[in-house]
């Protein structure tokens, strides 16, 4: 029997694990300009992140290639919370799209994040909010609410009193206290953690002699980071993230990498970076990792969830009941 | 039919594995290469580009290109320049190789509106990749167009020389694109070097010597593709003379197809609030009146 890749996590229900990272897929209305791509064949969509006011963005260059990997600094531009909620999310809903659609939302403040996910849960087609507290391209002030447990910890018990929508919390690896950051944010109320955004890097153009990317700096993604990413998959599964569904990403290209997420505690996986030079990717991620659940015995998904662990660990909130 | 300028693209797109025909090597480090992409090449027009994945593991991403033209309705042609490692891996393909293309991408240039007469194509270096296709098809919409290519290197493609006399360039500036030349377009180079058979100069005061020769009822169109520079003179003067400008903007890209935010363009808002464009779909042609000139 062909094992079974649908997956529940925080309620999100999906037709497979594979979430579109958000930054990468838009507002899910780009990539279905191929002919051979439906956003029906994707487990949910993640928005791209938005913010309360429209935000214009760094200014170019935003993106530089690196070895196997790419460097980012759009600088979260977005219309701004309203058009999403006014104009993108009733114009999904019409076209008729059934793929769940997780809203991805960045403040400035933990009032902006409060405020972000009331205005979200107004829309009534989004199945969960995903809070961005690790975008290395903005700045907080002094603020990094993602990189210490105690604003993490304000910024999702701010989100958790706003009208009730499942909460994932995105974490930045950017920081050594990863672990604790995830712990914090589970006790506050976080239904599941996403890891990982991305690491902080620079490229330095020769010829200029100046940091390529307008921002100076950006943030690395794509195959480079999946073993920094697994890593932190791992680590969190094994303190007691496994406490809440995990969501895994980090240079995913191929069903290998997918089921390696899932082995470290992933019970989804994001898919991001790989779209940009092969947007069949989730597909042949979806056969890839079916294929290797069906050799190794697994009858669904969510047994192979850890496998990479010594002992197998107790899971709230994933897909228990198939 | 062509969509209306600015109007972000939302054709369909296609991926094709598309076989290198034929790969020719040309002066200045630059390549000419032919592939075989019939849905793309019985689609795409003018002032679009196409997204093509590296040769094996060369790259990541894939790398954007004008199509310098379309062959027999199946093929596509493009010209480039070797600057960095994936062009190098490109030029490095042989026939039969096969390579994972995406397009048509982008808006293309505006050819819906009733044209000028006359159209000026200014182009620096391998800028003027993209513009055959446009002189192909302003040919076939009657237009008189002029080329005007300003380059310190070699000249990308195949050059002669004139035996047309023009009216506001000395004699012996005579050198010219045979391609352009053959579809009756008039072509000039320009050089800041003192060489044989070019203009002594900027290709935009080829530009600006042909508009104060054709006088204040000159009612032409200008296309420009090059270097940021070179774009920003030509935007200008075109401005000053109150014609309508189109300029190809290059900015780096990640998807290619709107997604990700990469190839912002800043452009000049309607209340003077600047907006980033993105150069892949509402872009990479765009009113040289909107574009924020000091942005780079
Ligand atoms: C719409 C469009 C049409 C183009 N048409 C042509 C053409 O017809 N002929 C031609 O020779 N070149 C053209 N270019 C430029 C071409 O894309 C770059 O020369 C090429 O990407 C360089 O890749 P590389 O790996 O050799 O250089 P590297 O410098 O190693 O590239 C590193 C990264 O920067 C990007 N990059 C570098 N230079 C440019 C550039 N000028 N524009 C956009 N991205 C760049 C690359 O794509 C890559 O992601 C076009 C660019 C755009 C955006
Ligand atoms: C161009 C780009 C834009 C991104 N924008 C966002 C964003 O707005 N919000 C967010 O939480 N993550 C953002 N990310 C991070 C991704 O969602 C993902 O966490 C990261 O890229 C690692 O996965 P990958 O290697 O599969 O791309 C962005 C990434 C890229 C490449
Ligand atoms: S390259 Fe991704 S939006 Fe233009």
């Amino acid at each position: 029997m062909k094992p079974s890749l649908r997956t529940t996590i925080a309620g999100i229900e999906m037709v497979n694990p594979l979430m579109m990272s958000s930054g990468t897929f838009g507002f899910g209305e780009d990539f279905t300009r191929f002919s051979d791509f439906d956003n029906a064949q994707v487990g949910a969509i993640v928005l791209k992140g938005t913010t309360l006011k429209p935000r214009l963005g760094n200014p170019p260059p935003r993106i530089a290639e690196t070895p196997a990997g790419v460097l980012n600094s759009i600088g979260l531009q977005n219309p701004g919370v309203e058009a999403v909620v006014t104009e993108i999310l009733p114009r999904l809903a019409e076209s008729g799209l059934q793929t769940p659609l997780v809203a991805n939302i960045a403040g400035e403040t933990v009032d902006e994040f409060a405020e972000l996910a009331t205005r979200f849960s107004q829309a009534t087609n989004l199945a969960a909010i995903e809070v961005n507290i690790s975008c290395p391209n903005v700045r907080h002030g002094d603020l990094d609410f993602g990189a210490e447990p105690r604003p993490a910890s304000e910024v999702i018990a701010a989100v958790r009193s706003a009208p009730h929508l499942p909460l994932i919390a995105k974490l930045t690896p950017n920081t050594a206290r990863t672990v604790d950051v995830a712990r914090a944010c589970v006790d506050a109320g976080a239904d599941a953690l996403s890891l990982i955004n991305t690491l902080t890097g620079m490229v330095i153009d020769l010829s200029s002699r100046r940091p390529l990317l307008g921002n100076k700096t950006g943030g690395l993604s794509g195959p480079a980071i999946k073993p920094v990413a697994v890593a932190k998959v791992h680590q969190v599964f094994d303190a007691g993230g496994h406490l809440v569904p995990l969501v895994g990403m980090g240079g995913i290209s191929n069903g290998d990498d997918a089921y390696e997420f899932i082995l470290a505690g992933a019970a989804a996986v994001g898919v991001g970076t790989v779209l940009f030079y092969n947007h069949r990717a989730p597909r042949e991620i979806s056969a890839g990792l079916a294929a290797h659940l069906e050799r190794a015995g697994f009858r669904r998904l969510s047994d192979a969830v850890g496998a990479a662990h010594s002992k197998k660990h107790w899971r709230k909130g994933s897909d228990e009941t198939t | 039919m062509s969509a209306p300028r600015h109007q972000p693209s939302d054709e369909p797109v296609y991926r094709e594995s598309a076989p290198v025909v034929r790969v020719s090597a040309l002066r200045g480090g630059h390549c000419r290469l032919r592939l075989g992409a019939p849905s793309i090449a019985a689609s795409i027009r003018p002032g679009q580009f196409v997204n093509v994945g590296p040769p094996g593991d060369s790259t990541l991403l894939r790398r954007p290109f004008g199509v310098y033209q379309t062959l027999d309705r199946t093929d596509i042609e493009l010209l480039f320049k070797v600057v960095g490692k994936g062009t190098a891996a490109l030029a490095e393909v042989s026939p039969g190789d096969e390579l994972d293309i995406i397009g048509p991408l982008g808006n293309g240039f505006d050819l819906s509106e009733d044209f000028a007469e006359t159209a000026v194509l200014v182009a620096g270096g391998f800028g003027v990749a993209p513009l055959y296709a446009l002189a192909q098809a302003l040919r076939e919409k009657g237009s008189q167009t002029y080329l005007f290519v300003g380059t310190e290197e070699d000249v990308p493609v195949e050059t002669s020389d004139s035996s047309m006399q023009l009216s506001f360039v000395d004699p012996d500036v005579k050198i010219t694109l045979t391609d352009f030349e053959e579809l009756g377009a008039v072509a000039r180079v320009a050089s800041m070097r003192h060489r044989p058979g070019f203009f002594h100069g900027l290709a935009s005061e080829l530009l600006e010597r042909f508009l104060h020769h054709a006088g204040s009822g000159c009612n032409a169109r200008v296309y420009a593709c090059g270097p940021w520079a070179m774009l920003k003179r030509t935007a200008g003067i075109a401005a000053e003379y109150n014609l309508t400008c189109e300029v190809l903007l290059e900015e780096r890209m990640g998807c290619g197809i709107g997604a990700c935010m990469s190839c912002a363009v800043r452009l000049k808002g309607e209340n003077g609030e600047p907006v980033y464009a993105r150069a892949c779909v509402e872009g990479p042609v765009f009113d040289a009146a909107i574009v924020d000139w000091d942005a780079k």
